[in-house]
C-alpha cells in the first residue's frame, strides 16, 4: 500500500480549480500516474480527514516542446478531481 | 482625521504622537489589495482573476510595507496642517506600532522654522568711524609701489642686506620621505624680503660671487611646503650672482608709469583717494557687521539643531582640507556660537524682508550679474552661463536680499560719525 504522500504530489491552483472549488466543492490535485481512484480516494481521506463523494481522474499527456532543433517531451501526469462531501473542505496551500 | 499629540521641545524641535484610526487603516489596506490584485501576475490565473486570499498570501508583506509608508506619509502631512507646522527637515519616524485590526500609532520628530517676533531692527544708533589717511600712509604706499617696480642690477662686490642673490642650492640632508641630495639651480633669494628664513639671511650675509657656504635651516612647523615643515635641513649654497636692488626715484617720470597720471602730485592725490576709498569701505564693513550684531543680539531665539550641525560639518570639513591636525571638538565649540548667530541673522533678514515687503526683482538680479561680469571682466552672457553652471542663482538671490535689507536698515537707523 502506497502512503498518501506518494500518491498526492501537489494541489493545482488555477482559475478553473478555484471556480469549481467554490461552486461544487471540488478540489484538483496532481497525483501519481500509477495510482488508481481507490488509492487516491483513500489517500485524500486519510491525509486531510475528509469524506470524498466522487472522484474523476484524467491522464494528462505531456506536451512536446522543442528548443531549436532538439525536440523534447514534458512528463505526462495524472490529474484527479475530487468532490468532497458537503460541509467538508481542505485548506489548500501552494506547492504542498 | 488623525489624532495628534504635540510635544514642544527646545531648539525648534517638535514631537508628534500620531494615531491613525483602525477603519482608515483597513480601508487603505482593502484599497491597496484591490489595486494590487488587478495587476497581480500569479501562475494559473490571468491578471486580475486570482482569488484575494492568494494575493494576500503571496504579496501581503510587501503590500503591508507600502501601505504603512503611504499611511504614515499622509498622516504626517495631515498632522502638520492640523497643527500649523512648517518643518524644515524630513520628519523622523519611530516607535511604530502596527497590528491588523488596531489603530496605527507612531511618533514623528521634526524641526520647524524658528518662530520669533522681530524687534529693534530700526531706529537704533551705530557709530561709523573712518580711519584717517595720513601723509605717512601715502608715502608707505608709494614705497611699496616703487618696490614692485624695482630693478636688479648685477654688481661685483660683497652683498648688502637688501641685495638679491642668485644661488645654486644643494640639499645635503635626506628627507624622511626618502628623497636624497637634490640640486636646485638659480634660486633667487632676496635678503631684504620678510619671508626669507633668517638662517639664510644670516648665513649669506656679506658673501660675494663664487662663495660656497653650508647653511643649516630649521623649517618652522607651519612652513608652506609640507614635506619640509618642522625639519632640520643642511644646504650647500653656491653664490652665483649678486644683484643690487634699485628703486626707481620718486619723481614725475615714475608717476607717469601709471595710467592717467601727469606728475608726482597727481600720483599722490590718486593714491590718497584710493586709500580714503578703502578706509570708507572698511568703515562700511564694520558698520554692516555692527548692525548685524546689534539686531542678532536683540532677537534671540533657538536655531534648529540640524542646521547648526550642517554648518559645523561644513566648517570642520573646510578646516580638515586646509590643515593636517584639526581638533574637531574644540573647533565645534568655538564655531557653534558663530554659526548660531549667522543662521539667526539669516532667519532675521528673511523676516525683515517679509515685514517690510522687500523683494528681489528681475532687475536686481540683472544688475548683480552686470556687476559680477564687470568685476571679472567677462561678458554678461558668460557670467550668466558660469553662474548657472555653478547653480548659484539661489545664493545670488539670498545675497541680493541681504544687501537690500541692510540698505533698508541703514536708511532707518542713525549713523553717527
Amino acid at each position: 500500500m502506497k502512503s498518501s504522500k506518494d500518491i498526492i504530489s501537489q494541489a493545482i491552483l488555477s482559475e478553473k480549480s478555484t471556480i469549481i472549488k467554490e461552486k461544487e466543492n471540488k478540489y484538483v490535485f496532481k497525483v501519481n500516474p500509477l495510482a488508481n481512484k481507490h488509492e487516491i480516494k483513500h489517500a485524500i481521506e486519510t491525509a486531510f480527514g475528509v469524506k470524498v463523494t466522487d472522484i474523476k481522474t484524467v491522464n494528462v499527456k505531456g506536451k512536446t516542446k522543442r528548443l531549436g532543433r532538439f525536440e523534447g517531451k514534458r512528463s505526462s501526469w495524472k490529474k484527479a478531481i475530487i468532490k468532497l462531501k458537503e460541509g467538508n473542505s481542505i485548506e489548500i496551500f501552494e506547492n504542498v | 482625521m488623525v489624532n495628534v499629540t504635540l510635544k514642544v521641545e527646545p531648539n525648534c524641535k517638535r514631537i508628534l504622537e500620531i494615531e491613525i484610526p483602525e477603519n482608515e487603516v483597513s480601508a487603505e489596506f482593502e484599497n491597496q489589495y484591490n489595486l494590487f490584485r488587478a495587476k497581480a501576475n500569479i501562475p494559473g490565473f490571468r491578471p486580475g482573476k486570482a482569488p484575494m486570499d492568494l494575493v494576500k498570501k503571496r504579496y501581503g508583506d510587501s503590500i503591508k510595507a507600502d501601505v504603512i509608508d503611504e499611511l504614515v506619509d499622509k498622516a504626517v502631512k495631515e498632522a502638520l496642517t492640523q497643527e500649523n507646522l512648517y518643518p524644515i527637515s524630513r520628519p523622523k519616524i519611530s516607535n511604530m506600532e502596527f497590528e491588523y485590526g488596531k489603530p496605527l500609532k507612531f511618533r514623528a520628530e521634526l524641526e520647524i522654522k524658528p518662530e520669533f517676533t522681530l524687534n529693534n531692527y530700526k531706529g537704533f544708533k551705530v557709530k561709523r568711524s573712518v580711519r584717517e589717511v595720513t601723509d605717512t600712509d601715502v608715502e608707505t604706499y608709494l614705497k611699496t609701489l616703487r618696490d614692485r617696480s624695482a630693478e636688479y642690477i648685477p654688481v661685483d662686490r660683497k652683498c648688502h642686506d637688501d641685495d638679491l642673490l642668485i644661488v645654486d642650492l644643494i640639499r645635503k640632508s635626506e628627507l624622511p620621505n626618502g628623497s636624497k641630495e637634490e640640486k636646485t639651480e638659480n634660486v633667487e633669494i632676496e635678503l631684504g624680503a620678510e619671508d626669507v628664513l633668517k638662517e639664510f639671511k644670516e648665513g649669506l650675509r656679506g658673501s660675494s660671487i663664487g662663495e660656497m657656504k653650508e647653511i643649516e635651516v630649521v623649517y618652522p612647523q607651519d612652513y608652506g611646503e609640507e614635506k619640509l615643515a618642522g625639519y632640520k635641513v643642511k644646504y650647500l649654497v653656491i653664490v652665483k650672482e649678486v644683484k643690487e636692488k634699485k628703486l626707481p626715484p620718486l619723481d614725475d617720470d615714475f608717476a607717469r608709469r601709471f595710467p592717467n597720471t601727469a606728475d608726482l602730485a597727481a600720483l599722490r592725490t590718486s593714491v590718497k583717494e584710493m586709500l580714503v576709498k578703502k578706509a570708507n569701505k572698511d568703515a562700511d564693513l564694520i558698520v554692516r557687521n555692527d548692525i548685524i550684531k546689534i539686531i542678532v543680539e536683540a532677537n534671540k531665539f533657538d536655531v534648529p539643531e540640524s542646521m547648526i550641525e550642517r554648518y559645523l560639518q561644513s566648517v570642520t570639513e573646510d578646516f580638515k582640507k586646509r590643515y593636517k591636525d584639526v581638533d574637531e571638538l574644540k573647533l565645534r565649540q568655538t564655531y557653534r556660537p558663530v554659526g548660531e548667530n549667522s543662521l539667526r541673522w539669516q532667519f532675521i533678514y528673511y523676516e525683515i524682508a517679509k515685514a517690510e515687503k522687500i523683494n528681489v526683482s528681475e532687475e536686481d538680479r540683472a544688475e548683480w550679474v552686470r556687476d559680477f561680469a564687470r568685476a571679472y571682466n567677462i561678458t554678461e552672457e558668460q557670467a550668466r552661463e558660469s553662474l548657472g553652471r555653478a547653480r548659484r542663482m539661489d545664493d545670488i538671490d539670498d545675497s541680493i536680499l541681504e544687501q537690500k535689507v541692510l540698505d533698508f536698515i541703514m536708511q532707518n537707523i542713525t549713523i553717527a560719525n
